[in-house]
């Protein structure tokens, strides 16, 4: 199972923070935790950033599947993401693009040096529809 | 804000278009960095809606941005600093990349979040201060670019905007075609201006030298109301104002021939263009000619950049050949084709260079003796003397002493702050009968000593002993009785020689009749250094 992401969520992706993302131990504890960059990677793919989340990063690690919700406030609606954990990168020129606009984000809030990025982990988009707001 | 269409229409393309022809042309019509910046933040704003923007400029220490050019914002943020690193503007210049960031209200809203997170959990010593940075305090979304020139950054521009949350892609896009074309223009407007300045510099020192190197000089400046010397003053009065490319200055040393020239130059309709002086003996041959004639970027190892000679320098003007008697054959070659078709090539050069000016040449040789032994060339000494003035020696118009040791004694008694009044009858017998063969020069060095170690208000005789009037008697040396001591001689022959000379080693050996390292190696060894003056710093 895989789908397409349409054009028009890339700007959701920028804007639509913060992001939930919910996931599911190996025993089926769940968890719902914020996510503060969603990155485009390509149709198929987005990363998320490794940077708090630790129960997040352990859940996909025993059970790759999540959920994510992205908010499009302009359009008054949200985004639903199935998505499956694939894997994590350290280096490359995806973790260098996330790596630079963590770090300005850091820079713009003062935070330089806290928000730091661990890792890139990479997700394969399963399903995407839109929900209208309640 | 259209977020979706990443696809230009035919309407926005000629938009676009419209948009890059309209600021290039703009930002290009002018070297003028703050008309520049301007036109960059006008357009960005009439354009585009960026109401807010700021253009940076690094700092020559590389450490740090400032505010040049603000617009939008309530307080003038002119000159506020931004360090590299600090900030989304920092960190665009760290990065040399284009950042684009949204989101802040909620994202500084998270980020305080996780800061009282921090400082619960007692690790508030990880948290470091927000640095005060210039810009918006509400802003949401911003774009920094670095204005680069190749891979050097030269500064960042950045757009800020309070009121949407996110600037898009196309926006970015946008900002960084601005950013591209600013960064040529700026970089270009900071050459101009380095230039400019450069060149107001040298307009001053040209405007220094123009001056005559301090004060104009004119002949009835020169002391001397003897017949030898009226003579002498009214043919240079005759050469001043003659059109003649050419002047050859001739007399024994210390008699002005030097002062003579600049009053020439001074007197002459070329008053306002450059007078440059060269004593030929100073400079060995090879660093004299790259001073005359100057030099190409390569011409030889030290030849780094290229260098325009004297020649080249002073065109239009004047240029002082002393001590032409001293210049080597080869270089009289030169010289003589340059005077003759006033045209010469730099060191290393290809190409000749045409300049228009008035050569004043001085020697205190017999040239027509040189030419004969073959010295100097035949050709050069006749196109040189088409305008020969001889200055009398000083023994030949001693009745200019009074007037002299009154203009000496002023000058140094000022200099030296010495309430010396006069020279006694006495004094003034005794030097008449000096026979002077250091001329002026002599006589003023005896003047300064006299007054700098006088006692009295008025000089007498014995404030110039060092001047014997028998001066060089028969030229016989006598072996006393008792034998002498041949160091303590040779000491004072070398000293009085330097002393006649103003302490020129190469003048002083032609007196001796040794070359010049005989004479700097024993004043070297004797201590017979150049006297410093009272009140006067070290160099």
């Amino acid at each position: 199972m895989s789908a397409r992401l349409p054009d028009e969520i890339r700007p959701v992706m920028e804007n639509g923070v913060p992001v939930v993302i919910a996931t599911c131990s190996k025993d089926g504890i769940p968890n719902v935790s914020i996510v503060s960059e969603v990155f485009y990677v390509d149709p198929a793919t987005i990363a998320l950033s490794f940077q708090f989340f630790s129960k997040t990063i352990k859940n996909v690690r025993e059970n790759p599947r999540a959920s994510i919700i992205l908010n499009d406030i302009p359009a008054g609606r949200r985004w639903v993401l199935q998505v499956e954990y694939d894997h994590s990168e350290t280096e490359g020129p995806i973790f260098d693009a996330m790596d630079l606009q963590i770090e300005a984000i850091a820079s713009a809030t003062g935070m330089a040096g806290i928000f730091k990025l661990r890792s890139a982990d990479l997700y394969r988009v399963l399903g995407v529809e839109t929900i209208a707001r309640a | 804000m259209d977020y979706a269409a990443q696809k230009l229409t035919r309407e926005e393309l000629e938009r676009e278009v419209a948009f890059l022809h309209t600021i290039s042309t703009e930002i290009n019509s002018t070297f003028d960095l703050d008309e520049i910046c301007a036109i960059v933040q006008r357009t960005m704003a009439d354009l585009f809606g960026f109401r807010h923007s700021l253009i940076l400029l690094l700092d020559e220490d590389g450490k740090a941005l400032s505010v040049v050019a603000s617009r939008g914002y309530k307080e003038a943020c002119g000159g506020a600093k931004v360090p590299i690193g600090a900030g989304v503007i920092g960190l665009a210049a760290q990065k040399r990349r284009i950042l684009r960031v949204g989101n802040l209200g909620r994202r500084r809203a998270y980020a305080a979040a996780i800061r009282s997170e921090v400082e619960r959990s007692g690790r508030a010593g990880e948290l470091g201060e927000a640095p005060r940075l210039p810009g918006l305090p509400d802003v949401e979304a911003q774009i920094a670019i670095p204005l680069l020139i190749r891979d050097a950054l030269v500064g960042v521009f950045s757009v800020e905007c309070a009121d949407i949350p996110v600037f898009s892609e196309r926006d970015e896009s946008r900002a960084g075609v601005v950013g591209n074309l600013a960064a040529s223009a700026i970089h270009n407007a900071l050459l101009y201006r380095r230039l400019a300045r450069a060149n107001e510099g040298l307009q001053k020192e040209l405007t220094a030298a123009r001056a005559g190197s301090g004060r104009r000089v004119t002949i009835d400046d020169i002391v001397g109301e003897s017949k030898a010397m009226k003579q002498a003053k009214g043919l240079l009065r005759k050469v001043a104002a003659s059109p003649s490319s050419t002047v050859l200055l001739t007399g024994e040393n210390g008699t002005g021939k030097d002062l003579a020239a600049k009053a020439i130059h001074c007197q002459s309709d070329r008053a306002d263009a450059p007078f440059m002086n060269i004593t030929c003996s100073a400079l060995p041959e090879a660093l004299l000619e790259s001073e005359l004639f100057g030099h190409e970027k390569g011409a030889f190892t030290d030849a780094r950049a290229q260098k325009k000679g004297l020649l080249e320098l002073a065109d239009g003007g004047t240029v002082f050949l002393d001590e032409i008697g001293e210049m080597s054959l080869v270089l009289q070659a030169k010289l003589l084709r340059f005077l003759e078709e006033k045209a010469f090539r730099r060191v290393g050069g290809t190409k000749d260079v045409r300049v228009e000016l008035r050569i004043i040449a001085a020697t205190n040789r017999d040239l027509k003796a040189m030419v004969k032994e073959g010295a100097f060339r035949e050709d050069l000494y006749y196109r040189l003397r088409v305008l020969p003035v001889e200055l009398p020696p000083l023994r030949q118009r001693t009745g200019d002493l009074a007037l002299l040791l009154r203009l000496f004694l002023d000058q140094y008694r000022a200099e030296f702050r010495k309430n010396v009044a006069s020279v006694s009858p006495e004094a003034l017998a005794h030097l008449g009968r000096y026979p002077w063969p250091g001329n002026v020069r002599e006589l003023k060095n005896a003047v300064e000593r006299a007054v700098l170690l006088a006692e009295g208000p008025v000089l007498g005789p014995e404030d110039f002993s060092a001047l014997s009037p028998s001066g060089d008697g028969d030229g016989a040396v006598r072996l006393p009785a008792e034998g002498l001591s041949f160091e303590k001689v040779e000491r004072e022959l070398v000293a009085a020689a330097l002393e006649r000379t103003s302490f020129n080693k190469s003048r002083a050996a032609r007196l001796l009749g040794m070359d010049r390292d005989w004479v700097r190696y024993r004043a070297s060894k004797y201590g017979l250094d150049r006297p410093s003056r009272p009140g006067r710093p070290r160099e």
